[in-house]
C-alpha cells in the first residue's frame, strides 16, 4: 500500500480520524507460540456478538476504515465470521492475521464473498520442526499447511506472516520460497516486542545483533530502510491514537496495539468520549515529545524507534528503546556508517 | 469504449470510505488502496444505486459547470478506469 497509505494516514492523523484498527476479538488460541505478545491468561472477558458489532459501529460512525482482525486466534470464536460480516456491510476494508488451523475450506469460501482485503497467516517454518518449535503444539504445521491452501483456493489475497528467532533460525530462505511458489506477499520480522504485561520473556527468543545483519541485507525481507539516514533522531508523536487504535477483547481502547495504555471502553462509551477523552489528550500531549534521552544520540538518524515498544521494554513513552537501538546499530552499519554505531555505543 | 447508455454500480466487494471529501478504496483480489480525485469520488458517491453513463454526465454538468461533452467524456473516462480494477461492475 505504501506511499498512498502513508498520504492517506497523514491525513488521517491531521483530522484524528481512527482510519487503521486493530480489533483483537478474542485471547483465545489453539496454539502457544513462544513469543506472543498476550498475556497467558487466555479467559480474559469478551464483548459478546452484538457488542462486537456495535463497537463496529461506532468505528465506522468516526471514519474507521482499514481494520484488522486479530487476537489470540479469531476463528476460536464461533461468530467470528458473522462479527467480520457486519463490518463488511460498514464498509471496512477487512484483514484477518490468524495461524490458519481452524480456516477451513468453508469458511476460506466465506471470507470470499465477503470481500475480506487480505488473510494473513502466520507460519514459523517451511518444514513442521522450526514452525512447531515456535508454536509449541505438534501437528499445527499441517493444519496451517490447510488452512493456508483453503485460503489460495478460495481466490483471497494472502500473506505469509513470519518472524525469525532463535528456535526458527535460518528458515527464512525456506519461507521466502514458500511465499513465492505460491504466489503471496510476504512479511518477515525479526523483532520480538516483550508481552503486554511487559514480561520480557519473548525478548528472550531474538537472535542476537550479529545474526540480524545479514537479515536485515537481505531485499526479500522487507526488513527496509528506505529514507535512512534521516536527519535528527526519530520523533515520538507517531500515529498511535491519533490514526491508528486498538480494540481488545473487553472493549478496552488502546492507542496502538503495540501500547496498552487503555483510552477508555467502547461497550461503555461512544467512541467521541474515548477519542477526545482526557486520556487520549494527555497521550497525544505527552507524545508531542520531545525524546530526552535519544535526542543526542548519534544514531538516531538510523533508528526505527517505537513509542508503543519502548514502553513495554520498560522505559517509558519517551524513553530509549534498546530493540531499536539494536537495530540502528544494524541499520547503520549496513549504510556503512559503522563509526556512528561506535560513538553511540562509547557514549 | 464505454457506451454512454452503460448501467454500472459499485463492486459490492469493494471497502470504501470518505477521507477529507475523495473517496478512498480497497479493491479484495489484490489488496490495493485507491484513492479517487474530485471528478471520481464525487461520481462514486452518485453510485448509491445503479447509474446510466449518460445519468452521470448530467450529474456531473449540474454540479462542476462543464460542458455536456466534457462532462460524458470525464464519466467513460471513470468509468473505464474503474471498471477496469474491478471496482464497478456492469449492472
Ligand atoms: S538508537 Fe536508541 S537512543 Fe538512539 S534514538 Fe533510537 S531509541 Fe533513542
Amino acid at each position: 500500500m505504501g506511499r498512498l497509505y502513508g498520504q492517506l494516514q497523514d491525513a488521517a492523523r491531521a483530522s484524528l480520524t481512527p482510519f487503521d484498527t486493530m480489533f483483537e476479538v478474542t485471547r483465545r488460541c489453539n496454539l502457544r507460540c513462544a513469543h506472543c505478545y498476550n498475556p497467558p491468561d487466555r479467559t480474559a472477558a469478551e464483548m459478546d456478538t452484538a457488542q462486537a458489532c456495535a463497537a463496529l459501529d461506532k468505528i465506522a460512525a468516526a471514519g474507521g476504515f482499514m481494520l484488522t482482525f486479530t487476537g489470540g486466534e479469531a476463528m476460536c470464536r464461533p461468530d467470528f465470521l458473522d462479527i467480520a460480516a457486519h463490518a463488511r456491510s460498514l464498509g471496512f476494508a477487512v484483514t484477518l492475521i490468524s495461524n490458519g488451523t481452524l480456516i477451513t475450506a468453508e469458511a476460506a469460501r466465506r471470507m470470499a464473498a465477503l470481500g475480506f482485503a487480505d488473510v494473513g497467516v502466520t507460519l514459523y517454518g517451511a518444514r513442521p520442526g522450526p514452525h512447531e518449535a515456535v508454536t509449541r503444539t505438534p501437528g499445527s504445521h499441517e493444519k496451517s499447511l490447510r488452512g493456508i491452501q483453503n485460503i489460495l483456493d478460495a481466490g483471497l489475497h494472502a500473506t505469509l506472516r513470519s518472524v525469525i528467532m532463535k528456535p526458527n533460525r535460518g528458515e527464512h530462505e525456506a519461507l521466502v520460497q514458500f511465499a513465492a511458489d505460491r504466489g503471496m506477499r510476504q512479511l518477515i520480522d525479526v523483532h520480538v516486542s516483550p508481552r503486554q504485561d511487559s514480561d520480557p520473556a519473548p525478548v528472550e527468543l531474538q537472535l542476537p545483533e550479529e545474526d540480524l545483519e545479514p537479515l536485515y541485507a537481505d531485499p526479500r525481507l522487507n526488513l527496509s530502510f528506505a529514507g535512512l539516514p534521516r536527519t535528527g533522531p526519530p520523533r515520538p508523536d507517531c500515529d498511535a491514537g491519533r490514526s491508528v487504535c486498538a480494540v481488545c477483547p473487553d472493549g478496552t481502547v488502546y492507542p496502538c496495539i503495540q501500547l496498552p495504555v487503555s483510552l477508555g471502553n467502547i461497550v461503555q462509551q461512544s467512541f467521541d468520549e474515548i477519542w477526545n477523552g482526557p486520556s487520549a489528550r494527555d497521550l497525544r500531549e505527552l507524545m508531542a515529545g520531545p525524546l530526552p534521552e535519544c535526542s543526542a544520540c548519534a544514531l538516531g538518524g538510523y533508528c526505527l524507534r517505537c513509542s508503543g515498544v519502548a514502553f513495554l521494554e520498560g522505559r517509558g513513552l519517551l524513553g530509549p528503546s534498546p530493540s531499536a537501538c539494536q537495530g540502528a546499530r544494524v541499520i547503520a552499519r549496513l549504510l556503512g556508517h559503522g563509526h556512528a554505531a561506535t560513538d553511540a555505543v562509547k557514549s | 469504449m464505454t457506451n454512454d447508455s452503460l448501467v454500472v454500480k459499485r463492486n459490492p466487494q469493494v471497502a470504501w470510505r470518505e477521507l477529507d471529501g475523495k473517496i478512498m478504496l480497497v479493491t479484495p483480489a489484490d489488496a490495493m488502496l485507491h484513492l479517487l480525485n474530485d471528478t471520481g469520488s464525487f461520481l462514486w458517491k452518485q453510485l448509491d444505486a445503479p447509474r446510466a453513463a449518460n445519468d452521470l454526465a448530467a450529474a456531473l454538468c449540474a454540479e462542476f459547470e462543464v460542458d455536456e461533452d466534457t462532462a460524458r467524456g470525464d464519466v467513460r473516462e471513470f468509468i473505464q478506469e474503474i471498471l477496469g480494477k474491478n471496482m464497478l461492475e456492469r449492472a
